[in-house]
């Protein structure tokens, strides 16, 4: 193997306790990698660990992580708490990939690049969007998903019916209950609470804005097997982001890029050469 | 670093693909694996076994910490579509879980091994072992195996009979997979009605001390001094139960969790080791 692999823990400053895997070549850099998974994923799936350990392979120091949006519900603070996707909140993300930052600065990391799958893709641009780190380096967005409220009513029938449901919910005092929710074509669990926060009326999860803002060339990847308003929605980041960005396409990849893997990890591999490792 | 952290996967035989840390001493190869399982709701990163193995490994012990489809309370499970966890788990799937692990490390050339539970995963490996009586599983170590069947729980716990109640009226009515928040181990949880009836109910399946008297192998029971004390009481009756070849250790001060106190535990499993797997 050419890399080791050590389990990390680095805590927000809001006490949560997250983990990761730091995949490290044996070739020493400033430059480190943070993989930032999707919708109640986590830093041991597919694609993003997978992507980690092809990239760690070729050089490049991978730090594949737990947000606290990590699997639906899970343990989270002191470990009697429920934490999970089904309960953060998307203004969370900017704790979390600060206390990663911060995690990697003490191991001698100067320069940092996002690389998010699906929801981890827009947490990525909305935290660079809103801290502007010069420290970042670049962005890689795989697959971010347009599920801001007013695309999501145009796609989905029942999507407007779901909101007003979690909204009478939230109004009745019960933002705590848990409510049965698709993702994408999959089944999906969130607290009222968090269904509005994540998926609302004011469209904070549109990313595009916050593209803008970057301040570092912004590479979109999304699956050719994905709908078209994968494609249509990596352009139009890129577009926000302005020069220096990209738009790629892998053939044939389903969300995950299962099977797609390699040609993922090419087209990565091929934007990362321009960062000095 | 005197070890090696690998994260392997490995599959079950009704297709889920579970996940651990493989911690091996760099220089000190061995046919003898323990495999240390989460309690509920936990997972393999988590403390007290993902601080338990590679510390154990340290001291030359090859360690696989897992998770077991019971992990974490709700997870993605099977294409990852699917909803798994401590909230929809049955006791029956642990079987397979352990099956699927152990072959796992049987392809990589382990050919011997040492169950090491906790909380939940004690239950499951005593129960495992009872049951399959496997003759390379040389061994068990239960930190905190929690009495919490059904009889044990309603001695103890003031609403516990009433929410057992709520769960079966639940499943006659057809509601079998909605949720029900629940009481474990003294905090709040969240079960399906089918699963809080399939972990605590009358059938009393988890009272684990009849397993413990035919494990065919040393069994030995660790519990906090500071614990509820049906813990150290359990650990006791486990261990008569297994009679000559096992023993219990209370840990003074110690939680359910061994906070503060993994070394003295490290150091209690360390010494059975050289005893019984030599």
């Amino acid at each position: 193997m050419s890399y080791t692999t050590e389990i990390c823990t680095f805590r927000t400053s809001d006490h949560e306790r997250l983990h990761g895997a730091l995949l490290t070549p044996k070739e020493k850099s400033d430059l480190a990698l943070i993989f930032v998974h999707g919708v109640a994923m986590n830093f041991y799936l597919p694609p993003m660990f997978t992507f980690g350990q092809d990239l760690a392979t070729r050089g490049y120091h991978s730090f594949v992580i737990n947000t606290r949006g990590h699997d639906w519900i899970s343990r989270a603070g002191n470990l009697t708490k429920f934490g999970g996707s089904a309960y953060e909140m998307l203004e969370d993300c900017v704790a979390d990939l600060d206390g990663a930052i911060d995690f990697l600065k003490t191991r001698g990391y100067h320069r940092f690049i996002l690389i998010g799958h699906s929801l981890g893709a827009i947490k990525s641009i909305i935290y660079q969007g809103t801290q502007q780190r010069r420290d970042i380096v670049s962005i890689v967005s795989c697959s971010a998903p347009k599920q801001f409220y007013s695309e999501r009513v145009e796609r989905q029938p029942v999507f407007r019916e779901l909101i007003a449901q979690a909204e009478r919910m939230v109004d009745e005092g019960s933002a705590e209950a848990l409510m049965s929710v698709n993702v994408g074509a999959t089944p999906g669990i969130f607290t009222a609470r968090t269904h509005l926060n994540k998926y609302g009326k004011d469209d904070r999860n549109d990313c595009r804005p916050h593209a803008k803002n970057v301040g570092c060339p912004l590479l979109a990847i999304a699956g050719g097997a994905e709908p078209p308003f994968f494609h249509e929605y990596a352009k139009e980041i890129v577009a926000a982001a302005g020069a220096g960005s990209k738009y790629e396409y892998v053939g044939g990849a389903n969300h995950f890029y299962n099977r797609h893997t390699p040609q993922t990890v090419s087209v990565i591999a091929a934007w990362l050469e321009q960062f000095p490792k | 670093m005197k070890i090696e952290t690998q994260l392997l996967s490995f599959r079950t035989s009704d297709n889920e693909t579970l996940h651990g840390l493989l911690f091996t001493p760099r220089e000190q190869k061995s046919d003898l694996a323990l495999l240390m399982v989460h309690g509920v709701a936990m997972n393999f990163y988590l403390p007290p076994l993902a601080t338990f193995g590679p510390a154990l490994a340290e001291q030359g012990h090859h360690c696989f910490v897992i998770n077991t489809r019971g992990h974490d309370w709700i997870n993605r499970a099977g294409d990852l579509t699917g909803f798994c966890g401590a909230t929809y788990e049955k006791f029956e799937d642990s079987t397979k879980d352990y099956d699927a692990a152990l072959a796992r490390l049987s392809q990589l050339g382990y050919r011997r091994f040492i169950l090491v539970g906790h909380s939940l995963g004690c239950v499951k490996s005593l129960m495992y072992q009872g049951t399959r009586q496997r003759k390379d599983v040389v061994g068990v170590v239960s930190c905190s195996c929690p009495k919490q069947f059904y009889s044990a729980r309603a001695a103890d716990q003031a609403d516990f009979t009433e929410v057992m109640a709520q769960a079966e009226s639940m499943i006659a009515n057809g509601k079998g997979k909605e949720f029900l928040w629940a009481k474990a181990s003294g905090a709040l949880a969240l079960f399906s009605a089918e699963t809080y009836v399939n972990k605590y109910g009358k059938h009393e399946q988890n009272d684990v001390r009849p397993h413990a008297g035919r494990l065919g192998c040393p069994h030995l029971a660790i519990a906090g001094g500071a614990e509820h004390k049906y813990f150290p009481e359990y650990a006791a009756e486990l261990a008569k139960a297994g009679g000559a070849s096992a023993a219990f250790k209370i840990v003074p001060g110690s939680d359910h969790f061994y906070h503060g106190h993994e070394s003295e535990v490290v150091e209690i499993i360390a010494a059975w080791l050289k005893q019984v797997a030599a």
